[in-house]
């Protein structure tokens, strides 16, 4: 997992909040359609308006990317950092 | 000395004179009653002003305090809280219409720990809602504005804390921080802001934003403040099932030593390579890295997991968690939220199991990553964000899921993480920088912020607001 910049970095525009955009975790493009996106959150219980959906659907490739990263190649024994410690339990 | 004047004290030199019976706390609480008056409909640091309360609890201080009772540094001392923190008896609305009328009936530990101490509560303070969603215009109260150019952002989410440090509306506050919440805002504002090792100070009665990820901490104008802080907020507390109970230094002894020998790594790539940081950044950095070797420290660069993969490990930890915490008010009651925290949640439902435990797995392995530098190095550095404070306006909804936070990393791992200021950008907004310790040396991190805020001259001028 070293770091590669080629990878990671995109420019900054300049000035204000545009210098706060980094936008180094670009993603790849939607894998559900909008009408798939919206019965997911039917499903949860969650109904928002159109352009809020629209907005959310824009943003899905960001969420994406971050699942993405998180799905590395565990060996079997590497377990989570929350692994439940008795002691800390009582 | 002018009731201005006494709002811009640092508690080291309050302390001695409150002591000594050279200043009443009811004359210096009224000075910051009075500030606050004038400046929050400016700043909108604070969103609730105890007014009444703050002037019984000076009231106390002067009478203990007469009468040979002193309990120490922070006797007498107004503080104020993010609106996060409960407070029996007094709103905690984590500034969601969700919670407008929650009144807590208990302290939190912290909040307890400080009127222990002696402190005077002067107020509520503004936070992104429920931590995560700012900063927003359509919550009870509208966001915080940065006292070094009241134009531009606080950062968040403990905006209102930023703020009112800078702004000497209180001599101390308290914030949370879960990706950054309390370094941000150092970071934009100017001051000192102390993210504890993970455990050692107590989140029970504190709004929760992620379980795992979540630190309370304090901001400050010095890092000596920081320190008298920590000696009233650290420690166990067995009601919060994450507290440590460990043995506890006297934090605000361990800011005379000297760094000389100390091996320092710098983490450049965060914030030039991962991320490419504006100009006032890499130069207050090249500065800072100058200044450590002129202590007398050795400075290495060092290499850690792409800044982008501990943002995505804290992100999606944080929104699992998140989400559960919201589900069943969002499916019930989404009007109440703002609309960016709303949407934000939304976009969490997504996340799988699968993606949690994965991002949990991520976590040890960059834990592992953090700590195996801290076989040779004491101390780590690097950037506490990217550019000075940006214009405050409406930003996009999710400008946070794909721009990582220099500070994140150390909520992955727990280390402890302090952000003090590093230089100004040419419009005279503030930088700041990271010093990252091994767990539960918070002690030696305040010790190596203090000897680089002796050798910088940072802590000179205040913001100027009215």
């Amino acid at each position: 997992m070293a770091s590669d910049p080629r990878r990671n970095r995109r420019a900054l525009t300049q000035g204000g909040l545009e210098k706060q955009m980094v936008n180094t975790m670009p993603g790849k493009g939607n894998d559900m359609t909008i009408e798939e996106f919206r019965r997911r959150l039917a499903a949860e219980g969650l109904k928002p308006d159109e352009a809020a959906l629209k907005e959310m659907y824009d943003a899905l490739p960001m969420l994406q990317a971050m699942r993405a990263r998180v799905h590395g190649d565990y060996d079997m024994a590497e377990e989570p950092a929350s692994t439940f410690n008795a002691r800390l339990g009582l | 000395m002018s009731a201005d004047e006494l709002c811009h004290l640092t508690i080291g030199d309050a302390a001695p004179l409150l002591h000594d019976g050279r200043l009443s706390p009811v004359e210096l609480t009224e000075a910051f009653l009075a500030r606050i008056e004038r400046l929050n409909p400016t700043l909108h640091a604070y969103v609730l002003v105890t007014a009444e309360r703050a002037r019984a609890d000076a009231e106390r201080a002067e009478a203990e305090i007469k009468a040979g009772h002193y309990r120490g540094p922070l006797h007498g001392i107004p503080i104020a809280l993010k609106d996060l923190y409960d407070t029996a008896g007094f709103p905690t609305t984590a500034c969601s219409h969700v919670h407008v009328n929650r009144v807590p009936t208990e302290d939190a530990e912290t909040t307890a720990r400080l009127a222990a101490a002696g402190a005077v509560l002067l107020g509520k303070l503004t936070t992104h809602e429920f931590a995560f969603g700012g900063p927003s215009w359509d919550l009870p109260t509208p966001p915080a504005r940065n006292p070094w150019n009241t134009e531009h952002f606080t950062g968040g989410s403990s905006s209102g804390s930023g703020s009112a440090t800078a702004a000497g509306l209180a001599m101390a506050t308290l914030g949370s921080d879960t990706a950054g919440s309390i370094r941000m805002p150092a970071f934009f504002c100017g001051v000192t802001g102390l993210k504890p090792t993970y455990g050692l100070v107590s989140r029970r009665g504190v709004t929760p934003l992620a379980y795992s990820l979540d630190h309370c901490g304090p901001l400050t104008w010095t890092v000596a403040d920081c320190a008298l802080m920590m000696n009233v907020l650290a420690g166990h507390d067995p009601r919060d099932p994450a507290s440590a109970d460990v043995a506890l230094p006297d934090y605000a002894a361990a800011l005379d030593g000297d760094i000389a020998g100390k091996r320092i790594g710098l983490i450049r790539h965060f914030y030039d390579g991962d991320t490419d940081a504006a100009e006032p950044v890499k130069t207050a950095m090249a500065a800072a890295t100058a200044t450590f070797e002129d202590l007398g420290a050795t400075v290495e660069e060092v290499t850690l997991p792409a800044l982008q993969d501990f943002h995505a490990c804290n992100f999606v930890i944080m929104l699992a968690e998140a989400y559960a915490i919201h589900q069943k008010s969002l499916r019930e009651t989404p009007e109440l939220y703002g609309e960016i925290l709303r949407d934000r949640m939304m976009m969490a439902s997504l996340l799988s199991g699968l993606d949690y435990v994965q991002a949990l797995r991520m976590r040890t392995r960059l834990k592992a990553a953090v700590d195996a530098l801290f076989t040779r190095h004491d101390f780590l550095i690097t950037a506490g964000g990217w550019a000075p404070a940006p214009r405050l306006q409406t930003m996009p909804k999710f400008y946070v899921f794909e721009n990582p936070l220099i500070t994140s990393p150390f909520n992955v791992s727990g280390h402890p993480a302090i952000c003090v200021c590093n230089g100004f950008s040419p419009e005279g907004l503030p930088v700041g920088m990271q010093i990252v310790g091994r767990p539960f040396d918070d002690a030696g991190v305040l010790g190596i912020a203090a000897a680089y805020e002796r050798a910088t001259p940072y802590r000179e001028a205040r913001p100027t607001v009215d």
